[in-house]
This record gives structure tokens, sequence and C-alpha cells, in this order.
């Protein structure tokens, strides 16, 4: 079924373009890989699979295999996370919100405008264990969220609008649960609940996530490859640190690069693929 | 510690456009987005084309070989020979080209 009018010259720019800058540099990687390199290609020394070996052991100084382990960790715990929490945020967004839908849609996406370096910026000041915002406010009693839950006063359900923080602080303030103004809301919120909320859960379990299966396998095999390339945020949260401790693969790369000891680092970045 | 100021201080954006030659900055970040989304969408389209209209083994080679840069590290070592090799390094084309090769695997699937 070869047809003359879909030329295969069609296909040589992306074939040409991709070759030079991906298969290349890729296939010259191979030779790096078992040579040690004083300058870029300058000094050349023939070492075998040493790279390999100082990678693989453990008393070399550098742990890498613990930098394997960081990232895949990483991996594990961003792509449970992502799926979880964003598929639940996706069935509120199509289901959940009546009003102004869009607009919540628009602010989800948001995000994915801005650079991962900046809001690691704002989060590195953010968490900041002396000065942040985020321990600065556990700090203060009864300020915020934590401060609630720190001062003891009622737990964080109760800051959350929660009913069952509620009727604790409820029963806190006059000992008695079942104050007319608690009992109403309680009966009226399940008479509601036993009836919605199981026919939701199996509509989800039967009907949304099924169909959904494929999109999900997709978005894991992206989350995957992205966990284990993650460079930007690491470097910039905790540049690996303290120690060496949160180091992962590519931030170790980065560092072999910087210290000149290209074959290694060509080496550790075959470890990913 | 955030603090409330008295007022506030809009002459800090005049400050940091003009300190960090942000004019100039944004036009070099205009014109590698748009140069590289250009070269890279056309070639890649065209390849696409090519290969999901002839659907003969070989194109399904191309076709895996093409994808397989999704997944591929890039050795920027390497390739920094390599673009000196080109004479594109540190050249806006050259950063174009790159950044629309980059996009290349992706764009194809």
């Amino acid at each position: 079924m070869k047809s003359k009018a879909y030329p295969f010259y069609f296909a040589s720019g992306a074939l040409a373009l991709y070759l030079l800058f991906f298969v290349l540099p890729s296939v010259m990687g191979f030779y790096l890989r078992v040579h040690r390199l004083e300058q870029l290609f300058v000094e050349v020394n023939f070492v075998g699979l040493d790279n390999f070996r100082l990678i693989f052991s453990s008393g070399s100084g550098q742990n890498y295999l613990r930098f394997v382990r960081n990232t895949v960790v990483f991996t594990i715990a961003t792509i449970l996370l992502k799926t979880v929490i964003a598929l639940g945020l996706a069935v509120l967004l199509t289901n959940g919100i009546r009003r102004l839908a869009y607009f919540h849609r628009v602010v989800m996406y948001l995000p994915a405008v801005l650079p991962m370096l900046v809001v690691s910026l704002v989060f590195k000041s953010i968490l900041n264990p002396a000065t942040g915002l985020l321990n600065t406010t556990c700090a203060q009693p009864r300020a915020g969220l934590y401060g609630a839950a720190l001062a003891g006063r009622c737990d964080v359900g109760a800051a959350l609008g929660d009913r069952r923080g509620h009727l604790a602080r409820h029963r806190l303030h006059h000992g008695d649960p079942d104050c007319g103004h608690c009992r109403r809301s309680r009966r009226s919120t399940t008479k509601r609940r036993p009836s919605t909320a199981p026919a939701a859960l199996a509509a989800f379990r039967r009907i949304t996530l099924p169909l959904m299966m494929p999109v999900l396998t997709v978005t894991t095999v992206l989350n995957l490859l992205y966990g284990l390339k993650v460079f930007d945020i690491v470097f910039v949260l905790t540049n690996g640190g303290p120690g060496r401790a949160t180091d992962t693969v590519y931030t170790a790369i980065f560092d072999e690069f910087s210290k000149g000891r290209y074959g290694v680092a060509t080496t550790l970045s075959t470890l990913c693929f | 510690v955030l603090r409330c100021q008295r007022s506030l201080h809009w002459e800090n954006f005049a400050t940091v456009i003009e300190k960090g030659k942000l004019v100039t900055a944004f036009g070099n970040s205009v014109l590698y987005a748009v140069g590289a989304t250009l070269i890279g969408t056309t070639v890649a389209a065209l390849a696409a084309y090519v290969l999901s209209r002839n659907r003969t083994r070989f194109n399904r080679a191309v076709y895996f070989f093409i994808i397989m840069g999704i997944a591929m590290p890039t050795n920027f070592v390497t390739l920094m020979k390599v673009m000196q090799i080109t004479h594109l390094i540190n050249t806006q084309f050259g950063i174009i080209l790159l950044y629309a090769a980059m996009s290349i695997p992706s764009a194809s699937s």
C-alpha cells in the first residue's frame, strides 16, 4: 500500500534534526562511558567498565545507589499523590461544581503556566525552617489551621469546618453532644449521606475508573518519565542537601558534570534509561 | 517575617525591567519559542503525515525510532560537542534548532 502521494522525504527533516541532536550525542555517549576525560575530548584515557564499577560499589565515597533510591521513592510517591489528588479534583470539576466551572478549571490549570523554578523558589521561602511562612504560622498559638490543632482547643477537622470537629467542640463547650443545634444538623446529614455516597462511589469505581484507564496509563507513563528525570525542584529546594541526603540521579549527574567527570556523569544518566 | 507595609512601591517593577534587561530577554524568549515551535511543528507534522499514511514495515520502525526519543536521556556533554562541530554553539539559530529537535519525538507521536 505504498503510495506516491506520501513521499518519504517529508519525514527527512524531522529525522535529520532528531539524528543530529538526539541520536548522535547518545552514540557518542557510549564512547564516553568507557573513557575518562580530563578535558572535553582533549585528553582521553580508556578505563573500561571502571565508571560502572564506581557507581555500583558502595565504598566509593559517593553512594550513587542512594541517589537512585531517592529518585525511585520520589517517582512512586509523586505518581500516586498526583494521580489520586488530580483524579479527585477532576471528578469534582466535571461533576461537583456547578457554578463558575470554567473559572475553577482555569484556576486549576494556572500552575502549569508557571515555571517550576519560580514555584520552587516560592516554596523554598515558605518551607524555610527558621523564617518560613509554614513554621512561623505553626508557632503562633491559635493562629491558622496548625496553630489551632497544636493549641489543643479543637481538632484539625474543626478548623476545616468538618462536622466531627464541630461536634467535638460542642462537647467541649457544654459537655452535651446532643444539644438541639447539633442534633438537627446530624439528622439532616444522616438522612442524605447513605443514599448518595455509596452510589457515587460505586459509579466512580464501576464506570468512571474503567473508562479512565487509557488516560491513566498515559499520565502514569508521563509522570514516571518526569519523576525519573526530576532535577529542577530538587536543585532549587534542597540542592541535594543536607549533605547529599536528598540527591537524585539527575542532580548527581549535574554535580559530576560540574566537577568535570563527564564519563561518570554519562554513565549515571544511563541508569535512568 | 511578613508584615504589612505602609505604601506600595510600584517603581520596583520599573527597576526590575530596566536592570534585568527584561525587554531584550523577553524578545529573545519569544524568538526562541516561536522559531522552535514553527520548525518543530512543521517538520514533525510532515513526518507524522507520511508515517501514518504509508504504513510500511520500514515506516513503523522509523516511527518507533523517533518515539524512542521521548524516554531517551539527553547527553549534554556530547551534545555540546556536536554543537561545536556544527558551529551552532552560542548562536540563536542553534538554540532554536535544538529546541525544535527536542520537541520532535513528542510532537510526532
